[in-house]
């Protein structure tokens, strides 16, 4: 066989037993003699990997289409609808009915679909913004939670100080409190490279987590309950949830809106250039100072505004809110979907979030098992295609080792 | 275009939520939410909890449900953790639940008590004991066990009046339940005339506590008072008894959990938990006690109080002849319950009317009241 | 103020430990492994298994303990290995946010499968092994230390010495250096580059696994998020005496250790681990190159 194929299967043999010990063992525990015992246990095993089957299926399903696409030849009917859909894409109706469409929800979706559609959104929002950052400028954020949780708490504690405090007047304040809090952080990250920023990110996040446990005004580990008046109110004939929901998405198609202008302009291409070269694009007279500061604030005001639209629509807030596996998740959404691309981290946003949630009647387990496919997403997905699912053609050619 | 790309997606996925949405919800059960801490550090405590609450659901559906409908456990997970608690009550009542009996930790019960009241489920926990829980005026909520004021006060009592302790060191998790207990502790010891040298809290995932044992040792602190879980109650004795100090050890009901024996080990000695009367040489206790043992091996602390609640709350909704939170709740202030742990008021804030808190130790291995 | 001081350089030097894998894979590779962390966790449950398995052949006695110790050691070195082969050696020319953030995936990866694999709990180190360590105490003047407190700064001597003798008197040690000098150099003097990188994941998981091991019996009790403060703690003291450099990361690793222990005594055990990330980001800010590092170039 050819050397190829002898390491892979060796690499899977090493693999298989630098893990066997733990995941087809268990410890017995003597409790008088304190001591332990390994006791073999097959049943562990198999619903270890039973969690993991929609990774498997996933694979098993990549795998195919990738064999078939070049064997099955596409009917003619199937080929026709593809480019009548694809010429619907110019339709100018397309807009305003896709905008109906998702508008109506409000009224046919029922209670628990609109809690995810909320949640969606929230967590496109969150994307969006880490996407400034991190995909459009090239500067990995690893404590974008800390952003988030700010927004939450900031809502949360400016509730509490002026008691009744509706969400819509508060929210320009939180936006641009976010907005300076991320330029504050951005400074003096300024100088400082790819790998150290994401840290001193981090950093930043953790401290802000290790500060709302410790103080009283934040509650510390108990969080803060807001008091319903803050939350999204009904109106105009729309309960709670699904005045949440129009104003989840309005934020959303405004955001996504707001985005795109600022990549189609100046500032855009500015971003790209220091992704790209920063040295040579600031010898282009790309301010780049600038350029970095602006992209750290932007992208840390919509974390802001994630950050209080949950805390309006769940009503709660804790430090947990900005514990590094928030921003891993968002993280893990905009690799996913496509660093610097805005439909696809969108697409991520919805498929990372989704597809656990309706998976779970089926596999009980799989929230248990969502970290860990996200970890083995982001890894794979660098080595494979680091563009993400629905990449920008632009961030193609970089990306991938060897250019 | 990018833009007309990403709505025609979203209309994809409103698609998508548009099938998984066409289930019709079932009439022909009554669902009851099951919430607490089944994985994590706290798993054991909690899920024993909910095993007892699940024995119930199985004796009333083979006594024919509840208001003629088979009862439907919707049994969820929070980890322990506020914000999943929050997560997992919003999901319970998207299933359609009309109860809840939970959550377990304090700190989860309050943050999700909000959602419930908003959504009209009675809940009954049996075993969150922080004070903050009932003191809302939420009428729909109500508990089957006692308060951190009455636990603390009984912890810092024995401390001041039968160990004779003057100092005491307290240290605490930064829950809800752990530092909330922790302060009614010092509250009631410095009402006592006693002094408290050492008021520090430690992150609840902290396993080395040699340097707030070392700065302990400095005050000369009588003894040590833990407001937190079984999980770090263990490690902080061992490690306090490996520094060779014997001080009496003293913590509340989060560590009267077997886990805490199997690892303290033989490092258990001069140690104090407030907790509930003994339940397992109650008449009335046997029958469940010898299902629970059955099916799920030996009890946890909390199994009974499960049993208890779940009890309570299908008699009430029985009596009421309806699963409507403001009928029900006016039913269980009215009555009083027959349970395996004798009976049971509620007054009106949703407290037992009677609690008994006694002081337990641990003696060959095993807890037991202390005589 | 000795016991102050044996508890802060015994914390202090098991993050000396890690810091020197954090320290020596950024040497070799400009890269930092942020999957560093959980190679420590990985040793700390190798070694419970270890004497697990190895009690039912051997019988519980102290044989089973140092043999389960060497192999907890060289599992967490087989881990590091995999991480080098699978996530970072084919990302060694792509743009830099890949390697990172696939250590990153990485990371999640590992926590995940430990807590599923394992428990999502805590776990307990068998007493029975690390009980004699414990009990049998040293007086010096008012305060008492451990045996396995001196155990874990012997060891950490040792190991170390050890290190340096590796580094600055082997052939290993000269390939090593040679390249994180200069990759591309060192390749066309026929130092077999990839072999060498790959020795040094090697070592430093090793020395992770051990300090792993070590924390494991001091606390009694793991936990598989572990490594995440661990790996932070540790990176802080890399990054704190000079990533890079490897004197530098035993000196930070102590002044971590001993800064941790004041906070605990002065402002309180809440703010400890605040602390340490206060260290770290007024580090970077101020003076990246920490105490004995050379200026950081910037990689464009």
């Amino acid at each position: 066989m050819n050397r190829g194929l002898r390491n892979t299967l060796l690499g899977c043999l090493g693999l298989f037993a630098i893990t066997a010990p733990f995941i087809w063992f268990r410890l017995d525990y003597n409790t008088t003699a304190q001591t332990v015992e390994l006791i073999p246990a097959l049943s562990k095993g198999v619903k270890f990997f039973q969690g993991l089957l929609p990774v498997f299926i996933a694979l098993a399903a990549c795998f195919a289409w990738q064999r078939l696409q070049k064997k099955i030849s596409i009917p003619a009917a199937a080929q026709r609808s593809g480019q009548w859909l694809a010429r619907q894409q110019q339709n100018p109706l397309l807009l305003p009915a896709a905008g109906l469409l998702l508008f109506s929800a409000t009224f046919w979706l029922d209670a628990k679909n609109l809690n995810y559609a909320v949640t969606v959104g929230i967590f496109m929002l969150q994307a969006l913004g880490l996407n400034i950052t991190t995909g459009m400028t090239g500067l990995l954020v690893l404590g974008y939670a800390g952003f988030y949780a700010f927004g939450g708490y900031a809502f949360a504690i400016a509730q509490i100080l002026i008691p009744g405090l509706p969400w819509w007047a508060a929210l320009p304040f939180v936006f641009l409190a976010g907005g300076i809090l991320g330029w504050l952080v951005g400074l003096p990250c300024l100088r400082l490279r790819g790998d150290y920023l994401a840290i001193v990110t981090l950093g930043f996040a953790e401290s802000f987590r290790e500060l709302m446990r410790n103080l009283e005004i934040t509650g510390g580990d108990k969080g803060i309950s807001l008091a319903a008046s803050s939350k999204f109110q009904g109106m105009l004939g729309l309960n709670g949830l699904q005045s949440s929901y129009v104003f989840t998405l309005l934020a959303v198609i405004l955001s996504v809106f707001f985005i795109y202008r600022i990549y189609h302009s100046a500032i855009g291409r500015a971003w790209i250039a220091i992704r790209e070269d920063e040295i040579a694009a600031s010898s282009m007279g790309v301010p780049v100072v600038r350029m970095k500061l602006l992209a750290f604030a932007l992208s840390a005001a919509f974390a802001a505004l994630a950050g209080q639209f949950t805390a309006c629509h769940v009503g709660f807030i804790d430090p947990a809110s900005s514990a590094f596996e928030q921003s891993v998740i968002v993280l893990a959404m905009v690799i996913l979907g496509g660093m610097g691309s805005i439909p696809g981290v969108l697409l991520g946003s919805t498929l990372l979030y989704l597809i656990p949630t309706l998976l779970r009647d089926q596999f009980p387990s799989i929230s248990d098992y969502r970290l860990l496919i996200f970890g083995i997403i982001m890894v794979v997905m660098m080595l494979y295609r680091p563009q993400g699912l629905w990449g920008s053609k632009r961030h193609q050619l970089e990306l991938k080792a060897g250019s | 275009m990018v833009v007309k790309r990403r709505l025609s997606l979203l209309t994809l996925l409103v698609a998508a939520s548009l099938t998984t949405s066409c289930q019709k919800s079932e009439s022909t059960t009554i669902k009851i939410g099951i919430a607490g801490v089944q994985t994590g550090s706290d798993g054991q405590i909690g899920s024993t909890m909910i095993f007892g609450s699940q024995i119930a659901i199985d004796e009333w559906n083979a006594k024919g449900g509840l208001l003629g409908k088979k009862i439907e456990p919707v049994v969820r997970d929070d980890e322990g953790k506020p914000n999943q608690a929050v997560a997992v009550a919003q999901e319970i009542v998207a299933k359609g639940a009309v109860a809840v009996i939970g959550h377990f930790n304090s700190g989860c019960t309050i943050p999700s008590s909000e959602i419930y009241r908003q959504n009209g489920l009675i809940q009954i926990t049996p075993g969150s004991t922080n004070p903050q829980i009932t003191e809302r005026g939420f009428t729909n909520l109500f508990r089957v066990v006692g308060r951190d004021d009455q636990q603390g006060t009984v912890a810092a009592g024995f401390a001041r009046e039968r160990l004779k302790v003057s100092k005491i060191a307290i240290l605490h998790n930064k829950t809800a339940y752990g530092q909330g207990l922790a302060e009614e502790v010092r509250k009631t010891f410095e009402a006592n005339g006693g002094e408290v040298v050492l008021f520090s809290g430690i992150s609840s995932e902290e396993m080395d506590f040699r340097a707030n044992l070392s700065a302990i040792e400095k005050t000369g602190a009588e003894a040590v008072f833990w407001g937190g879980m079984y999980g770090q109650a263990a490690p902080l004795l061992t490690q306090l008894r490996d520094s060779g100090k014997n001080i009496p050890f003293i913590s509340g009901d989060g560590t009267i959990v077997k886990e805490f024996l199997d690892t303290a080990g033989p490092k258990a000695s001069n140690v104090f938990l407030t907790f509930g009367p003994d339940f397992k040489k109650l008449p009335a206790a046997q029958p469940f006690l010898e299902k629970y043992r059955a099916a799920h091996g030996e009890e946890g602390p909390y199994s009974i109080y499960g049993y208890d609640a779940a009890n309570i709350l299908f008699s009430a909704i029985e009596k009421a002849g309806t699963t409507d939170a403001v009928k029900v709740a006016e039913v269980l202030r009215a009555t009083r319950f027959e349970t395996c742990l004798g009976p049971v008021e509620f007054n009106d804030k949703g407290d037992l009317k009677q609690t008994n808190y006694v002081i337990w130790t641990v003696e060959n291995g095993a807890f037991t009241i202390l005589p | 103020m000795i016991e102050f001081l044996v508890i802060g350089l015994t914390r202090g030097a098991t993050y000396a430990l890690v810091a020197l894998g954090y320290t020596m894979v950024y040497g070799i590779l400009g890269m930092i492994n942020f999957a560093h962390g959980e190679i420590y966790m990985i040793g700390m449950f190798a070694c419970v298994f270890a004497i697990g398995f190895l009690s039912t052949l051997l019988g519980p006695g102290t044989a089973a303990l140092l043999v389960a110790v060497l192999l907890a050691v060289g599992l967490a070195a087989a881990y590091g290995y995999s991480n080098e082969r699978i996530a970072y050696r084919h990302l060694r020319k792509a743009h830099l946010l890949a390697p990172l953030t696939s250590a990153i995936g990485l990371s999640i990866v590992l926590q995940n499968f430990i807590m599923l694999s394992v428990s999502k709990g805590k776990i307990d180190f068998p007493r029975h092994y690390s009980g004699p360590l414990i009990e049998t105490t040293f007086q010096i003047g008012s305060t008492t230390i451990t045996g396995l407190q001196i155990a874990i700064l012997v060891v950490t001597l040792l190991v170390m010495g050890g290190l340096f003798y590796l580094i600055y008197r082997t052939r290993m040690g000269i390939a090593m250096r040679a390249t994180s000098q200069d990759q591309r150099m060192a390749s066309l003097v026929g130092i077999p580059v990839n072999r060498t990188i790959a020795t040094t994941f090697v070592i430093g998981s090793a020395l992770a696994g051990l300090a792993g091991v070590m924390i494991a019996m001091y606390q009694g009790v793991l936990r598989f998020d572990s490594g995440y403060s661990m790996g932070l703690k540790a990176f802080t003291a890399a990054i704190l005496g000079g990533i890079g450099n490897i004197p530098g990361a035993v000196l930070g690793g102590l002044i971590i250790g001993l800064t941790e222990d004041a906070t605990s005594h002065t402002i309180g055990s809440d703010w400890k681990d605040c602390t340490t990330f206060i260290i770290l980001m007024l580090v970077l800010i101020l003076r990246p190159r920490g105490l004995l590092g050379e200026r950081v170039a910037d990689k464009v």
